[in-house]
């Protein structure tokens, strides 16, 4: 029996470059034959960045048994029960591999070429390698599996299976699973009395998991997605997604279990359906839930998971996505499911990592007990103004009204009665990095007061401007404007008999300029004196801009966006229609929209879509316009 | 009238007041969430998103209600703030020229009416006449993003009347906060 030691006898013979060299020699003798391919899979000491260190346990994650390629199970199931510390198909080895570095049984070989650590596969333990079986072609298929399953110390799940002129190949996510294969070689005769070979290379993840989808692709996969997609109850159903024949006639392959595939899928749910609540993964071969795991910030609501149906080979695949915080889940009929020797170790396991689950394999259950550690999470409601009395709303309203009336003129100039003799005024706008001058608040960027970053005392004092003369002869410089008085929300934080403090938000619209028909919106802090008898004298003036929301402009200055599914109403005359449909089509929009905007310019063509150029270069049109 | 030297020296102090006032309060909001109504004057008035909550307890318990909190402050403007200084001869000058603004004359009697209940009725809201009363007092505008556990991250913006109050503990007189104003940029949706 091979010892420690041994190491150490094969480093001092051993001169290839990589560090110490760990091997499993399972009993035999260190000369014995072997060919060129298991020596490029030799253990090495890893070095990688990610989970790759040389972390014994980390290995272990990997040999617990890949799965198999079909739902029989192994022969010799009590071997098969989950067992951390222990490999479950030793035979031959009877050794703890706890202090070997890089695990025994071939565990370990990097990926990627001759070039030290790294290679191609990078991360760790995901090391690709590519099984051929030459002569592979001439047997059928499901023959050749079964035989090398039957014959293969460990299950596992072929990847990307073809033949190429008379060799059969597939690729094998995994070192230990990759070596397990490979000694099959030659232990299995064919029917004609051939000796059937497995030949081992690493290589580096294959291109067809790594390369993203085209963009083609991923629209019609995004449409079929919708199909799939029950809004009332959030809930997505991807159950086999790869036989869907939306996908299979256009040609594209969604292997759900490869990262590049679950990549597009995870993307097209966070910039859509980012509410998720119910997601069905069924049926997709997945082997792996390192990619699912990418999901968790993307759709923070969903609660019910249905994994049923797949390779999921041990447990420890839920801690990858112990994130989700779920109610249901579905987990029967994957190779895991096996491991455990009754339902209550089931159950436990399952709600070590999803401790609110009431819900496992469609059966209920009790519900936990937890422990009262929450904090609050939830936010007072958001109210509208508030006024105080319906004396100062008045008072205000009737401020405001006037100050606007005079500020949106074209000559701010009488504004000069509104402000006391010895007022303040600045202004301030979100700090950003962009270059000011392409910034499209560019305009406000050179008098903007923001003390966080602006140090200097001289410009500090010199950005505020005092004395009423100086106050309103600034303003009268801001561009022109036009505010949504109806958007105007009142916030009042001071009142006594001296002084009157309160904040007024909302929107606004430059009206000329460079920046015309810009929508900003501002909050803006009044401090006002009594003036004598007749209102409001204003001691201080705060105005902070900045640019408005989408949703912002759609509410003050637009009417409400119409439900993009239903059609529009069929009350246009026909010439409208075929302006309609014109426009509809060198826009983008849909019809929807579209005719909103032709509306809105009295159909005028040319005008609208003008318009329509416009708003588009200033990134004001919503998506949801160009939904078809 | 102040001279432009000392209204110079007013305002650079006050930008040195607001900086550290704004890192004390945010430190404190985020970390020791209980302690924050200290900084608060004893009938402080907080306006939360169009929630009004007046007076410490309220704001104890308010404060206290909220999740914990992420605060950063991105845009920090300050301005003093004058108090009840006012020369006649401007107090002359605004009453005529706010008539002048006036539509009608109904418009201005019912501004006078309303104004005139605002005048004459003392201490309409249980804040202290110290307000701006020859009381130093500083406006602070802050603006950012706050992340509250267990809710999506919100930008807001939010400006403070500090007053100068003389501490019990202390030589020294202590800033107060006397009103607070805070909402969402998003508080609608």
């Amino acid at each position: 029996m091979a010892t420690a030691d041994d190491a150490r006898y094969y480093n001092e013979h051993d001169d290839r470059v990589g560090g110490p060299q760990f091997r499993n020699r399972k009993g035999r003798g260190p000369f014995r034959g072997r060919m060129y391919s298991e020596q490029v899979g030799r253990p090495r000491n890893r070095v990688g960045p990610g989970g790759g260190g040389p972390n014994p346990r980390t290995r272990f994650e990997d040999d617990d048994g890949d799965v198999a390629m079909n739902d029989s199970s192994q022969d010799g199931t009590p071997q098969r029960r989950y067992n951390p510390y222990d490999r479950p198909n030793r035979r031959g080895h009877n050794r703890p591999d706890r202090d070997r570095r890089g695990g025994g049984g071939g565990g370990g070989g990097y990926g990627g070429g001759p070039a030290g650590g790294g290679g191609g596969g990078g991360a760790g333990r995901k090391n690709w390698f590519r099984m051929t079986i030459p002569h592979g072609k001439k047997y059928e298929k499901k023959w050749l599996l079964t035989v090398l399953k039957d014959n293969c110390a460990m299950p596992f799940t072929p990847i990307h299976y073809q033949t190429e002129g008379n060799k059969v190949q597939f690729y094998i996510e995994d070192a230990t699973t990759a070596n397990a294969l490979q000694k099959v070689s030659r232990k299995i005769t064919d029917t004609e009395g051939y000796k059937v070979t497995v030949l081992m290379n690493s290589c580096p993840p294959p291109a067809f998991i790594q390369t993203e989808l085209k963009p083609e692709d991923l629209e019609h996969l995004k449409q079929c997605m919708a199909k799939r997609f029950d809004g009332s109850q959030q809930a997505l159903d991807l159950n086999s997604i790869r036989t869907d024949p939306d996908l299979v006639s256009q040609n594209i392959d969604v292997v759900l279990n490869r990262k590049n595939c679950m990549q597009a899928v995870i993307k097209i749910i966070e910039e859509n359906i980012p509410e998720l609540v119910c997601l069905n993964l069924s049926n997709n071969r997945l082997y792996k839930l390192d990619d699912l795991a990418e999901l968790i910030s993307k759709a923070p609501n969903l609660k019910t998971l249905n994994l049923s149906q797949n390779e999921l080979r041990t447990e420890r695949e839920l801690d990858k996505i112990k994130g989700f915080k779920l109610v249901e889940i579905w987990l029967d009929r994957n190779p895991l499911c096996d491991h455990f020797k009754d339902q209550p170790n089931y159950i436990s396991a399952v709600r070590e990592r999803f401790p609110r689950v009431l819900k496992l394999d469609g059966h209920d259950l009790p519900p936990p007990i937890g422990f009262d550690v929450e904090a609050p999470t939830t936010l007072p409601p958001c109210k509208g103004s508030y006024f105080v009395s319906d004396e100062i709303k008045s008072l205000i309203l009737r401020f405001l009204q006037q100050y606007y009336n005079c500020y949106d003129s074209a000559d701010r100039q009488p504004l000069l009665e509104a402000y006391h003799d010895g007022a303040c005024f600045s202004l301030s706008i979100p700090f950003s990095l962009q270059n000011p001058s392409r910034s499209s608040l560019g305009d406000y960027h050179k008098d903007s007061r923001n003390i966080k970053k602006l140090k200097d005392p001289t410009t500090r004092f010199r950005l505020l401007k005092h004395t009423r003369l100086n106050v309103v002869a600034f303003l009268n410089e801001l561009p022109k404007t036009q505010h949504d008085t109806a958007s105007f929300t009142v916030d009042v934080s001071t009142y006594t008999n001296t002084l009157l403090s309160f904040t007024v938000s909302g929107v606004f619209k430059e009206v000329d300029g460079r920046s015309r028909d810009a929508v900003r919106a501002f909050s803006r802090i009044f401090i006002a004196v009594p003036a004598g008898n007749a209102g409001l004298c204003i001691v201080n003036d705060e105005l902070f801009v900045r640019n408005a929301t989408t949703e912002e402009i759609r509410k003050a200055f637009a009417a409400p966006a119409p439900t993009p599914s239903s059609s529009p109403v069929p009350t246009l005359s026909a010439p409208q229609q075929e302006m309609l449909s014109s426009f509809s089509q060198k826009s983008g929009m849909n019809l929807e929209w579209s005719q909103k905007c032709l509306q809105d310019n009295d159909w005028d063509f040319n005008r609208a879509a003008e318009i329509f150029t416009q708003l588009k270069a200033q990134g004001k049109i919503p998506d949801v316009a160009f939904i078809k | 009238m102040a001279s432009t030297v000392d209204f110079r020296t007013h305002v650079d102090q006050s930008c040195r007041y607001s900086e550290e006032f704004v890192n004390i309060y945010y430190d404190c909001m985020d970390k020791k969430r209980r302690h924050l109504t200290r900084l608060y004057l004893d009938k402080a008035t907080l306006v939360w998103n169009g929630n009004a909550v007046s007076g410490h307890d309220a704001l104890g318990e308010f404060f206290e209600s909220l999740p914990s909190s992420e605060f950063q402050v991105h845009t920090l403007d300050c301005q003093p703030v004058h108090g009840k200084e006012m020369s006649r001869p401007a107090l002359m000058v605004s009453v005529y020229m706010l008539w002048k603004v006036c539509i009608n004359g109904l418009c201005l009697y019912v501004m006078y009416y309303f104004s005139s209940l605002w005048y004459n009725d003392p201490c309409k809201n249980s804040f202290s006449d110290q307000a701006t009363q020859g009381q130093t007092t500083l406006l602070v505008v802050t603006g950012g993003s706050v992340k509250f556990d267990g809710n999506k991250q919100h930008y807001f913006n939010q400006n403070f009347l500090l007053t100068a109050q003389a501490s019990p503990t202390s030589d020294q007189p202590v800033w107060k906060i006397a009103s607070d104003c805070f909402r969402f940029q998003d508080w609608a949706s």
